[in-house]
């Protein structure tokens, strides 16, 4: 971390900012809850810099924007936890200015010199823009004012420049708000939907594979609070892809305060299952006894919904009488969010995201052993209710979720043991 | 707990942990010190020497020996210097087996560079194909108890039959897993160097040691130096108390009779396993016959190894394998395609190892869970 308060230094990983403009998401979408889901924003960004940025901060109002400032500059690890928060659709790293075109002149030539300079070695013209939007209209000048004005003295101070509007290398923008002028050359882009916990809490089920993570991330944009849930089928899978689902669970911890994962052992449940049922129904009744243990944890914990990465017809499970039938075990909502995805949609978001090269790693949670080779995709209903009606499990079940481990994964990725986290949290 | 993973790691011998603990607390000084604590330890460590030369008929006059952190160091030293330098016969070729431990085949590819000629590669029984290759071979690498399938290999034959040949090519023998186990004797001085490992026979981990024939020293190249310890041939603090334990369990084990008492006790369990395991469960291939009866390879066909080691540590029963179960993972083992067992096999090899602490109560065990697993897990196909 970057201590030193006085020099004007930056390392290669301070960016030379002090104030961060935020663009809110659906904020208009909101009506009288605005200042519930504000609120939720904001405290999840005070939380987030109180760990990155360890340094007093202010959160100005002004004419229904929001702007971050610090006598600090921000570092890029900050931004990057930014970029991650839900319901900011991106922000800006801009410099202000006072409400006035002389104020901002100066502030912007002081701006653009350092970056001019570097952009300036290629030798060529740098092609600039400048947009204006006036948010306060009691505003001296309009906007296009400002920016022919500001266009024409940009210019004549910096030779190298030329103007172009169709294709600027570089775009100056300038918001007038109330209090004062803000302009920037950078966005960031973030992940846009709800504030994280706005919507609620759910429980997600994550195996190690592409779709899950992909399905986690999407209902974190709709200001879902996840926890996760993993089923482990040792002895019929090893202790390795554990690892593997705590570096994905790592990546997704960034996207809320505070992450749970429980583990919740698998193994005997399937042998039971594996001994008593058809070959071709085992998955789909793996499916069903996962649903229910999850629906008991989700229970337990709290949670009011349950999140999957179906998506419709990719493996023999999750064709629409499958679909049904394991809806038919839980009485509480499934949020399927990848269930109109293809594969390379889902592949890509995973890039996107960072779970692709863990999702990659060859360590299966499902054993190749018990999986049959045609899996039933129009299951015959009257052996799914015979099977659950006369085969016992629920001593198995209850057992599970007993011996279920609990893990608790913070913000920066640490790691806990959380023992009797699968306890009643009512 | 039945622990059938001695060829891994084996406990310490009571002895040996008797004598650790003492040393550990009182043997503290360093034994190149030149003061009086320093000098009795140095001492003592030299009678252990002389032991280790005892237990192999090594004479004095022929054979140095030395102590290392690990056989895995022996045998990297040795690699290095004949391998990546010029000893031995100039320009000849390198033979060794592709199913030879690692610490062999890692460091030959390591330092084997283009200028020390080709390795040869080869698999099954070294004495058949030596006839072939001794023209033109600069060093031979051989291991006297192969550490997966447990051949033993006639080491002193092979040596003789190449020295007679041309007394320049360089015989390095790996016993990790024979030492006072199988027998060996440096008595004809026909081997050049021998590796040993003290956890591999009752000893504690982190030393190991190498016996060097004297002729050699003058061009031996160290693949440690420093303090000058070990009579300059590897420089580090001598480890004192770890070879005062591992002395206290070759004085046990090392004697001829107590070597063939051991040996005709865990070749009955070794027997008696494979015939138990072949009655029970019919499936189950063995491989490999003439073996060093304390490791048993076997093949269990249809079940992928690593859930059934699984399933066997959930009984606390312990056994090795070296697969990974996974569908996307190839799992083509060099190891196992030298050793002549076929590639959709090198998911299903588990290799049960065995010491004198074992009874015939834990093989009876160890047949009843594993056929119970087998024919569950059979089921499940």
């Amino acid at each position: 971390m970057n201590s030193d308060t006085t020099s004007q230094k930056t390392t290669p990983d301070t960016t030379p900012y002090r104030e961060i403009l935020l663009n809110i998401d659906e904020l208009s979408l909101k009506g009288a809850n605005q200042k519930f889901f504000l609120n939720k924003l904001l405290n999840h960004l005070r939380a987030l810099l109180k760990l990155y940025h360890p340094y007093p901060i202010s959160i100005v109002h002004d004419h229904l924007r929001y702007i971050i400032k610090s006598e600090q500059p921000f570092e890029k690890d900050t931004l990057a936890a930014m970029s991650r928060v839900p319901g900011l659709h991106s922000f800006s790293l801009v410099r202000s200015s006072l409400l006035e075109l002389d104020a901002l002149l100066s502030a912007v030539k002081e701006e653009l010199a350092p970056l001019l300079n570097s952009l300036k070695d290629d030798g060529a013209v740098v092609t600039f823009k400048v947009e204006t939007t006036r948010a306060y209209k009691g505003f001296a000048h309009g906007s296009y004012e400002v920016s022919s004005w500001l266009g024409h003295h940009l210019l004549q101070a910096f030779p190298s420049l030329k103007v172009d509007v169709h294709k600027p290398r570089l775009l100056i923008k300038v918001k007038i708000l109330q209090r004062q002028i803000y302009f920037f050359t950078k966005t960031i882009k973030g992940v846009g939907g709800i504030p994280s916990g706005s919507s609620g809490d759910a429980l997600t089920l994550l195996s190690g594979g592409f779709d899950s993570p992909v399905a986690s991330y999407l209902m974190f944009k709709r200001g879902l609070n996840q926890s996760f849930a993993f089923f482990h089928a040792y002895p019929f899978v090893g202790d390795e892809v554990l690892d593997k689902v705590l570096s994905i669970v790592k990546k997704l911890s960034a996207y809320q305060l505070q992450t749970m994962l429980y583990i919740v052992p698998f193994g005997e449940i399937q042998r039971q299952i594996v001994k008593n049922a058809r070959p071709a129904y085992r998955t789909i009744f793996f499916r069903r006894y996962m649903l229910e243990l999850a629906t008991m944890l989700a229970t337990k914990i709290a949670a009011s919904a349950l999140i999957t990465g179906d998506a419709l017809g990719q493996v023999a499970s999750q064709t629409l009488g499958n679909l049904a039938l394991v809806n038919q075990c839980t009485n509480m909502p499934i949020l399927r969010p990848l269930i109109g995805f293809s594969k390379p949609e889902i592949l890509e978001l995973a890039q996107d995201i960072g779970t692709y090269d863990i999702s990659v790693i060859p360590q299966d949670d499902a054993c190749s052993l018990l999986a049959d080779k045609h899996p039933v995709t129009n299951p015959y209903h009257a052996y799914w209710q015979h099977f659950a009606k006369n085969i016992f499990l629920q001593g198995d079940l209850e057992i599970a979720l007993k011996t279920t481990r609990c893990l608790r994964v913070d913000w920066m990725g640490k790691v806990a043991e959380w023992p009797n986290g699968a306890d009643e949290r009512n | 707990m039945i622990y059938f993973d001695h060829a891994a790691s084996t406990p310490l011998h009571p002895l040996a942990l008797k004598q650790y603990c003492e040393s550990l607390a009182t043997d503290f000084a360093n034994p190149s010190s030149a003061h009086r604590l320093g000098r009795s330890l140095n001492k003592r460590v030299e009678e252990v020497r002389h032991l280790f030369l005892e237990t192999v008929a090594a004479r004095e006059v022929d054979y140095d020996f030395i102590f290392t952190a690990s056989a895995t160091e022996a045998n990297n030293t040795i690699v290095r210097w004949i391998v990546g330098g010029s000893e031995g016969k100039n320009d000849g070729r390198i033979y060794y087996s592709c199913g030879d431990h690692p610490s062999i085949t890692e460091s030959i590819a390591r330092w084997g560079g283009s200028n020390n000629g080709r390795c040869v590669e080869g698999g099954g029984k070294l004495d058949d194909l030596l006839d072939d290759l001794l023209d033109g071979l600069r060093a031979v690498f051989l291991i006297q108890v192969n550490n997966s399938s447990g051949v033993i290999s006639d080491v002193e034959k092979i040596a003789s039959k190449i020295k007679n040949f041309c007394p320049d090519i360089y015989v390095h023998v790996d016993a990790a897993q024979s030492f006072c186990k199988i027998p060996l004797s440096l008595r004809k001085a026909e081997i050049d160097s021998v590796t040993i490992s003290a956890q591999k026979c009752g000893g504690p981990k982190g030393v190991a040691g190498l016996y060097l024939k004297k002729k050699r020293v003058s061009t031996f190249s160290p693949l440690l130096v420093g303090g000058g310890q070990e009579h300059a041939l590897r420089a580090s603090t001598v480890n004192a108390p770890a070879i005062f334990a591992w002395g206290a369990a070759v004085s046990a084990l090392g004697s001829v009779s107590e070597l063939e008492q051991n040996y005709r006790y865990v070749t009955r369990l070794n027997d008696l396993l494979r015939a138990q395991l072949s009655a029970k469960v019919p499936v189950v291939q063995f491989p490999f016959y003439s073996c060093s009866p304390y490791i048993l390879l076997i093949i269990a066909p249809k079940v992928a190894s690593d859930i059934l080691v699984r399933h066997l540590e959930e009984r606390e029963i312990y056994v090795a394998s070296s697969a990974a179960c996974s569908s996307r993972v190839k799992g083509e083992n060099k190891t196992f395609s030298a050793m002549g067992i076929a590639n959709s096999l090198h998911k299903h090899v588990l290799r049960l190892s065995f010491s004198p602490s074992n009874t015939e109560a834990e093989i009876l065990e160890f047949v009843k869970n594993f056929a119970d697993i087998y024919h569950q897990l059979l089921e499940f196909t």
